[in-house]
C-alpha cells in the first residue's frame, strides 16, 4: 500500500495504491485520521488501488462518519473489484463514488 | 607459382612485341620505298627510253629521206638495176636462194656489181654514209612473194658487214605490210635484235621513179646498243641511288618512330609491368602513371591520363571491394547465426514427446532463403492440452526473421499464460499493432487440442484452412471462419471455433510456401493437390505425412527454385488420454495462524493464479477472500494463541473452476453460519462486524464447511 497526499488548503486528496488488507488496513487507518485534521472535503482516488479487504471497509465507515460531519467525502476512480466490494457489502449507497 | 611464370612469359613476349614494332615500321617504309622506286624507275626508263628511242628513229627517218632525196635525179639508172636484180631473183630456184651471203650465191649477181650505174648509185650512197655515224644505209626491195627484203644497193666497204646486190633476208608479215602500203604520215621503222648487229632500229623511206611509182626503199639502220646499255647503268643508277635513300628514309622514320611512339609505349607499358608487379607483391605504391609526361594533346598523352586515372579508379575500387568483401563475410556470418537461432527457436527433435502414446506430432519448417519468415510451435499447456500453432510473416529475410522471432515469443506466452485461442491472438494483435511502423503482419493458425475430450479449439488469423481428417474418412479441408491478420489493425477482436475429434483423428497445418508452391510452367501446388498427396497413403505416421507432401511438392514443381518458405505439421490424435491425480494442478502452503503470513499465502495463490488464464478481476476476488478468511482464522482459531494452517489451491479437472481450501486445527467454527451484517443501514449506524464473511460468501460461487479428524476445512470455488 502507498498512499500519496496532496493538500490544497481545507482540501485533501489521497491517492491509494497496491492493496489495502488486513495487514496494511491498520496502517491505512492511522494516516488517514492524522491526514483529515483540519480538512472540509476529502478526496480518495483509487485509480491504483488493485483490492481492499473488509479491514479497509471498516476503516473507510468510521472516515466517512468523520466527514460527514464536515464538507463531506467522495471516492473516485473505482475499478470493478472494488465496485464490486462495495456493492455486495452495500457501501456504494454510504459513499459518494464518482 | 604457374600463373605467375605465364604472366611473366607474356610480359617478355610483350617486350619482344615492342621490338618487332619498330621491325614492322622498319620493313613497311623500306616496302614502300621499293613500291614508290620501282614505280618511279618504271616511269623514268620509259620517258627516258620513249625520248632517245624517238631521237634514234628520227636520225634514221631523215637519213634515209634526205638519201631517198638525193637519188631522185638518178631513178631512171636505178629502176633497171632493181629490176634486173629482183628478176634474177626470183629466177633463182629456192635452194639457191637459200645460199644468200654466200660468195657462190653472190656470183649469180656479180654482173650487176660491176655496171657502172650502180657503182654511180653506191657512190651517193656513200656520201651519206661517210656523214653520219650510221650503223648502215642501203637500197632494199621488199619482195611480197617471197616475204623477205632483198637487198639492191650497199655502199658498206667493210666484207664482213657488207652486202651484196641480191641478198635477202626474211620479213616479218607486219613489218612487210608496213613498207608496202607505205603511209606518207607516219614514220615508217621497225626495231629489232638481230643476231648479226644487236638491237638496231630501222628506218625507209621510198624512192619513186619519174611516173611516182615505188621502186625501192632506202633504208637507214643504227645501232640502239648504245641506247640500250645507257638504259642499263641508267637502271643500276637510279637502283641504287633509290636504295640509299630507302634506307636512310627507313632509318630515319624508324628513329622517329622510335622517339616519338615506341619509347612513350614502352615507358606506359613499364608503368604497368611495374604497376602489376607493386600489385602482385602488394607494395603500396601509389602513383604509376601520372609522372609519365608526353607531349600534351597528343594520343599517347591521353592514353597516360586514361591510365593514370583508371589505376586511381581500380585502387578506389579495391578499397571500396574489400571494405564490401568484408561487410558481406560480417553479414553472411550473422545470417548463418541467425538462421542457426531461427532454427532452435522451433522444436526438432522426435520424438517430441517420447512418454506420450496418445498423440504425435511433427513439423518442419524449410527456409526459401537463408532466414525466413514461416514458424510453427507446438506444446503441452498442461498434460492434457496441446498448443499447435503455424504462422506465416509477410516478408522474406532478416526483416521476417525479425518479426517472426517476435511474433512467435508473444503467441506463445499468450498461449502458455492459458489463454484461448480467441483471446491470445487478440492480444499479441493488440501487442504487435502498438509498433508496427513497418507495417509487417503475419498470418497464424493457433489451435489448443484438449487431449482429454478430443475438442480442438482454434481461430484462424488470415492463414491457410486447417486439414483434418477424423478418424477413418478423408483428409479434408476445414474451411474455417477466418479473421483479419495480426498486426494488420488493432482492435480486432479474433473469434474461435471448436472441433469435435475422435480418436485416431489427424490434423495437417501448412503455410502457403506449400499450397503456393510454384512449378517450371507457373502452375500451383494448390490445396486440392496436398489433399490428393494425404489421401493417397492416409494412415502414416506424422513425419511420413510431412516427408510425402514435401517430396509431392517437389515433384510438382520440377526444381523450380523455391521462392516461399515451406512449413508443414502434422498431428496424430490417437486416443484419449486418462487424466491421473498429479494432472490436476494445485499449490499447498502451510503457515501459522500469524496476520503477515497473509502475505505468503496470496503470493502463492496468484502464482497459481497467473499460471492457470485467470482473469485480473478473479485474481483480486480471491485475493480478498484469503485475506478475509485467513484474518479469520488467526483472530479467532485458536484463540489468543497461535497454530498451523494449511491452504490449498487447485483446479478443476476441466479446469472451469478453482477450489480453494483452508484446514486449520483451531475450535470448531462454521463461519458460513454466522448471520450478514444489515448493509441497508445509514453510515452512523454501520456496525463494522461480519462484513469479511459476507464478502467470501458474495465473490465466491461455492461455499462448504466441514469439521472433520479434529480440524475446520473450508471449502470455497469460483468459476472462471
Amino acid at each position: 500500500m502507498v498512499i500519496d497526499k496532496v493538500k490544497n488548503g481545507t482540501d485533501l486528496v489521497i491517492r491509494l495504491s497496491g492493496r489495502i488488507d488486513s495487514i496494511t488496513a491498520p496502517n491505512f487507518d492511522v494516516e488517514l485520521k492524522s491526514s483529515i485534521i483540519g480538512i472540509e472535503t476529502l478526496t480518495l482516488d483509487m485509480e491504483k488501488l488493485d483490492y481492499m479487504s473488509s479491514a479497509c471497509l471498516r476503516v473507510l465507515l468510521s472516515v466517512q462518519k468523520i466527514m460527514n460531519g464536515r464538507g463531506g467525502m467522495k471516492v473516485i476512480h473505482v475499478n470493478d473489484v472494488i465496485r464490486e466490494i462495495f456493492d455486495i457489502t452495500g457501501f456504494s449507497g454510504i459513499l459518494t463514488i464518482e | 607459382m604457374k600463373t605467375t611464370d605465364s604472366t611473366e612469359r607474356r610480359e617478355k613476349n610483350g617486350e619482344e612485341s615492342v621490338h618487332s614494332v619498330s621491325n614492322i615500321v622498319f620493313r613497311s617504309t623500306i616496302l614502300g620505298s621499293v613500291i614508290q622506286g620501282a614505280v618511279a624507275l618504271l616511269i623514268g626508263l620509259g620517258m627516258y627510253t620513249i625520248a632517245l628511242g624517238n631521237q634514234y628513229i628520227t636520225l634514221s627517218y631523215n637519213l634515209a629521206r634526205s638519201a631517198s632525196v638525193a637519188l631522185t635525179e638518178y631513178t631512171d639508172e636505178l629502176q633497171p638495176i632493181v629490176e634486173t636484180v629482183v628478176q634474177r631473183y626470183h629466177a633463182l630456184p629456192e635452194e639457191v636462194r637459200e645460199k644468200t651471203f654466200t660468195k657462190e650465191y653472190r656470183d649469180n649477181f656479180l654482173d650487176i656489181y660491176a655496171d657502172d650505174d650502180y657503182y654511180k648509185v653506191r657512190q651517193i650512197m656513200h656520201r651519206f654514209l661517210n656523214n653520219s655515224d650510221l650503223f648502215g644505209v642501203y637500197i632494199g626491195y621488199y619482195d611480197e612473194k617471197t616475204k623477205a627484203l632483198v637487198y639492191i644497193v650497199d655502199p658498206d666497204d667493210n666484207e664482213d658487214t657488207t652486202t651484196f646486190p641480191g641478198d635477202w633476208e626474211p620479213v616479218k608479215d607486219n613489218e612487210l605490210s608496213e613498207f608496202i602500203n607505205w603511209d606518207y604520215d607516219s614514220k615508217t621503222y621497225s626495231i629489232d635484235n638481230t643476231e648479226k648487229w644487236g638491237w638496231i632500229c630501222t628506218s625507209g623511206y621510198p624512192i619513186h621513179n619519174a611516173h611516182g611509182k615505188i621502186i625501192g626503199f632506202v633504208l637507214a639502220d643504227v645501232s640502239l646498243n648504245e641506247l640500250y646499255s645507257g638504259i642499263k647503268s641508267f637502271v643500276v643508277q637510279f637502283s641504287l641511288a633509290v636504295l640509299l635513300i630507302m634506307v636512310l628514309q627507313a632509318v630515319a622514320v624508324v628513329y622517329y618512330f622510335r622517339w616519338r611512339i615506341v619509347n612513350p609505349i614502352n615507358a606506359i607499358a613499364g608503368a604497368a609491368s611495374r604497376y602489376a608487379r607493386d600489385k602482385r607483391e602488394g607494395n603500396d605504391v601509389p602513383d604509376h602513371f601520372s609522372h609519365l609526361n608526353f607531349k600534351s594533346g597528343s594520343e599517347l598523352n591521353h592514353l597516360c591520363c586514361v591510365m593514370s586515372r583508371m589505376e586511381k579508379y581500380i585502387s578506389e575500387y579495391e578499397k571500396n571491394l574489400t571494405d564490401m568483401t568484408a561487410e558481406k563475410e560480417r553479414i553472411e556470418t550473422e545470417l548463418s547465426l541467425a538462421t542457426r537461432i531461427q532454427a532452435d527457436m522451433l522444436p526438432s527433435e522426435y520424438p517430441a514427446f517420447p512418454d506420450r502414446d496418445d498423440f504425435d506430432i511433427y513439423a518442419s519448417m524449410i527456409p526459401a532463403k537463408e532466414v525466413g519468415g514461416d514458424f510453427y510451435d507446438y506444446f503441452l499447456l498442461d498434460s492434457s492440452h496441446l498448443v499447435m500453432m503455424v504462422a506465416d510473416v509477410s516478408g522474406k529475410g532478416v526483416p521476417a526473421a525479425l518479426f517472426m522471432m517476435m511474433s512467435k515469443l508473444l503467441l506463445r506466452n499468450a498461449a502458455m499464460e492459458g489463454m484461448s485461442p480467441a483471446s491470445a491472438l487478440t492480444e499479441v494483435n493488440e501487442i504487435i499493432c502498438r509498433n508496427n511502423k513497418e507495417e509487417m503482419f503475419v498470418t497464424v493458425w493457433l489451435g489448443i487440442l484438449d487431449l482429454v475430450t478430443g475438442v480442438l479449439t482454434a481461430a484462424n488469423a488470415g492463414h491457410e484452412f486447417p486439414i483434418l481428417r477424423n478418424s477413418g474418412g478423408k483428409y479434408t479441408a476445414v474451411k474455417d471462419k477466418h479473421d483479419f491478420v495480426i498486426g494488420g489493425m488493432p482492435g480486432i477482436k479474433y473469434r474461435q471455433y471448436e472441433i469435435q475429434l475422435e480418436p485416431g483423428s489427424r490434423i495437417f497445418l501448412y503455410t502457403d510456401g506449400v499450397a503456393e508452391a510454384t512449378s517450371t510452367d507457373f502452375a500451383l501446388f494448390g490445396i486440392d493437390e496436398i489433399l490428393e498427396v494425404l489421401n493417397a497413403d492416409p494412415d502414416i505416421a506424422p513425419k511420413q505425412v510431412c516427408e510425402a507432401v514435401y517430396a509431392g511438392v517437389e515433384k510438382f514443381v520440377k526444381g523450380a527454385p523455391q521462392f516461399d518458405d515451406i512449413t508443414m505439421m502434422s498431428v496424430h490424435y490417437i486416443k484419449r488420454y486418462e487424466l491421473k491425480e498429479q494432472d490436476v494442478p494445485s499449490r499447498t502452503i502451510n503457515v501459522r495462524s500469524t496476520i503477515d503470513q497473509i502475505e505468503p499465502v496470496t503470493s502463492m495463490a496468484l502464482d497459481f493464479l497467473d499460471a492457470q488464464e485467470c482473469p485480473k478481476r478473479i485474481k483480486h476476488q480471491i485475493c480478498v477472500v484469503i485475506d478475509e478468511v485467513f484474518s479469520n482464522i488467526v483472530n479467532y482459531a485458536y484463540g489468543s494463541g497461535v497454530g498451523d494452517v494449511e491452504v490449498s489451491i487447485k483446479a478443476s479437472q476441466n479446469r472451469s473452476s478453482i477450489d480453494l481450501i483452508f484446514i486449520d486445527s483451531g475450535v470448531k467454527f462454521n463461519p458460513l453460519q454466522s448471520e450478514d451484517p444489515d448493509i441497508t443501514a445509514e453510515a452512523e449506524e454501520r456496525e463494522a462486524g461480519g462484513l469479511g464473511i459476507m464478502m467470501v460468501k458474495k465473490l465466491m460461487d461455492g461455499v462448504s464447511y466441514e469439521y472433520r479428524d479434529s480440524k475446520n476445512i473450508l471449502t470455497l470455488r469460483k468459476f472462471l
